[in-house]
């Protein structure tokens, strides 16, 4: 990451972690699954598509002559549109991050998301959160427990006061992270 | 640069027109009407609507009453025309009407307005709609864009936008 | 530029859903006044319901191609109170006196046509007391003549609000009358009459 960013606003902090997410792993030896993007790339182009033909065709031709079409289109995104919310609210489920590592065999899903710190009254008041959920899968024996792991980073930790990510520190915080999730599954 | 990240940044933009514009599709399929929303443009039917007042129509009525406001369009002029229906004949056979328009602040009916020297209007050709519901003034907004032929979904894409970016 | 137009997109929704909020208050107190008030009920009186007729051949008066058209304009008396559909949505009420009747050669027409009309912008403008009101239009019919019509006589208004739907309601008391011109008989010498009933066999 080479940009700095407004540590003050919540959403700018979010997405800089999220993407850094997919890049730091992969310096731990995981490759991003893009399937749930691909799907809901596919699906919101798609739509895209849809409402630019209606465009079209309302430009072209005069109302009367292309209501039939255009029922057929309006029915069409309307049913996309409740697919990708479908997709988005019970699939994909926040999950930000999808890979595996091949050569553990262990597929990781990663949930994230940015807390703003108010509620508890700690001394960090004004801090917001970073809370990683990790679910570690081994590919071949998936009905094991114990794979779950949520833990909470501060973003002052790896956030410099100009708004730069510090990518070895959170290198080293997810690398710690998941070697932890790993030993808790061994016991 | 990361495709699909792009991608995916431009494809909020794309849900923003997109979904803008099929909102507005589905409202006119909805109602009937090519134009569901219109604004008010001259003073015809002051003081019920002034310029700029924002009207809400439906047409999936079969006959106009005497009394509805109605949206008709007449054959080479560009903009619709809002006026209150005088007469109405009609034929229980075969769902055809005849309707005779006049503004409220006008003198006369609407018969000079008509195209091809007709003296009647017919509700299923002519009509675009009949008023249902009424909001001040806001149409202003829209005004100044109003000669852009899509001008009248600026609003409703305005209702879009910020319902889209609302759950941020 | 994000939460520039995040805090836009806020303030922009909140004014939205409040608005819509104060809207549906508005529009529902107004409706309930205009039914507790009984407004869709106000009684009417017409009556002393008197045509004129002309044949007019202009297309202005209905005509087409020239052929004559017979048009009909009335005098009448109206009371009426209109003031409950005044209250604080209301920003005018346009009435207007109708009536409806079938086609003579061809009975599967209905027909409702406006003889009068007025827009009503305050409350002590609603009470009409109307004597022998000239009607403001010329009216005519598909078909070339207007006698011998049995006409239905009503009146309805329509509430434009400041904001919401638009409301329609009819006045209780109809009045039917046949228009025929032996109503025009007491008031027209003889010679008059028989030059019209030339005309109205010239019609036929």
């Amino acid at each position: 990451m080479s940009k700095p960013i407004n540590v003050y606003s919540i959403p700018e902090l979010r997405q800089a972690l999220d993407e850094a997410l997919p890049i730091t792993l992969k310096r731990l030896n995981y490759t991003q699954s893009h399937l749930f993007q691909d799907i809901k790339l596919g699906l919101g182009y798609s739509m895209g598509l849809i409402a630019a033909t209606s465009f079209l065709l309302d430009k072209k031709f005069k109302w009367n002559q292309t209501l039939f079409y255009q029922k057929l289109l309006v029915g069409l995104y309307f049913i996309l549109s409740i697919t990708f919310w479908i997709f988005n609210h019970f699939i994909e489920k926040g999950l930000t991050y999808q890979g595996i590592n091949k050569k553990d065999s262990i597929k990781l899903k990663i949930m994230s998301r940015l807390i703003e710190n108010n509620s508890r009254g700690n001394s960090n008041n004004d801090t917001p959160i970073y809370q990683i959920h990790f679910k570690l899968i081994n590919v071949n024996n998936s009905t094991e427990k114990n794979n779950e792991l949520t833990s909470e980073l501060l973003v002052t930790k790896i956030f410099s006061e100009q708004g730069y990510l510090q990518t070895n520190l959170f290198y080293e915080y997810l690398n710690d992270q998941i070697n932890l999730l790993k030993e808790k599954k061994k016991n | 640069m990361n495709l699909r990240l792009e991608l995916t940044k431009l494809l909020n933009l794309c849900f923003v027109l997109s979904s803008t514009f099929m909102m507005w599709k589905g409202l006119s399929i909805f109602a009937n009407s090519h134009s569901p929303i219109v604004v008010v443009l001259s003073g015809s039917m002051e003081p019920a609507f002034q310029r700029g007042d924002i009207l809400f129509l439906w047409n999936r009525n079969v006959e106009s009453k005497v009394g509805d406001i109605v949206v008709y369009e007449v054959e080479g002029k560009p903009i619709p025309i809002v006026h209150r229906v005088l007469r109405e004949h009609h034929s229980e056979k075969t769902n055809k009407q005849f309707l005779l328009t006049k503004g409220d602040n006008n003198a006369g009916n609407d018969i000079p307005l008509y195209a091809n020297r007709k003296v009647y209007l017919q509700k299923d050709k002519d009509i675009v709609g009949t008023v249902k519901g009424y909001f001040p003034l806001l149409g202003y907004v829209t005004i100044w864009v109003t000669e852009n032929k899509y001008a009248k979904f600026a609003l409703l894409g305005f209702l879009g936008l910020s319902s889209l970016l609302g759950d941020e | 530029m994000y939460s520039i137009n995040q805090r836009f997109s806020t303030v922009a929704n909140q004014s939205l859903s409040y608005g819509l909020l104060i809207i549906a208050i508005i529009v529902g107190t107004s409706y309930y006044q205009l039914q507790s008030s009984n407004a869709f009920n106000n009684l009417i009186t017409i009556g002393n319901i008197n045509p004129t007729f002309a044949i007019r051949t202009s297309r202005y008066y209905g005509s087409t191609n020239g052929k004559p058209k017979e048009n009909v304009k009335l005098t009448f008396d109206l009371d009426t109170d209109l003031t409950s559909l005044f209250n604080w949505n209301t920003k005018q009420v346009f009435v207007y006196l109708v009536a409806e009747y079938k086609g003579q050669k061809h009975p599967a027409i209905s027909n409702t046509v406006t003889f009068w009309d007025k827009i009503i912008t305050t409350k002590k403008d609603a009470i009409l007391h109307l004597v022998n009101e000239k009607g403001k239009y010329n009216v005519w019919d598909l078909e070339d003549k207007f006698q011998n019509r049995d006409l239905e006589f009503s009146l309805h208004w329509n509430l434009q609000p400041w904001v919401g739907p638009l409301i329609y309601g009819e006045t209780v008391g109809n009045t039917s009358i046949v228009l025929t011109k032996p109503e025009k008989k007491k008031k027209k010498n003889t010679g008059q009459e028989e030059s019209v009933k030339e005309n109205a066999s010239v019609d036929e």
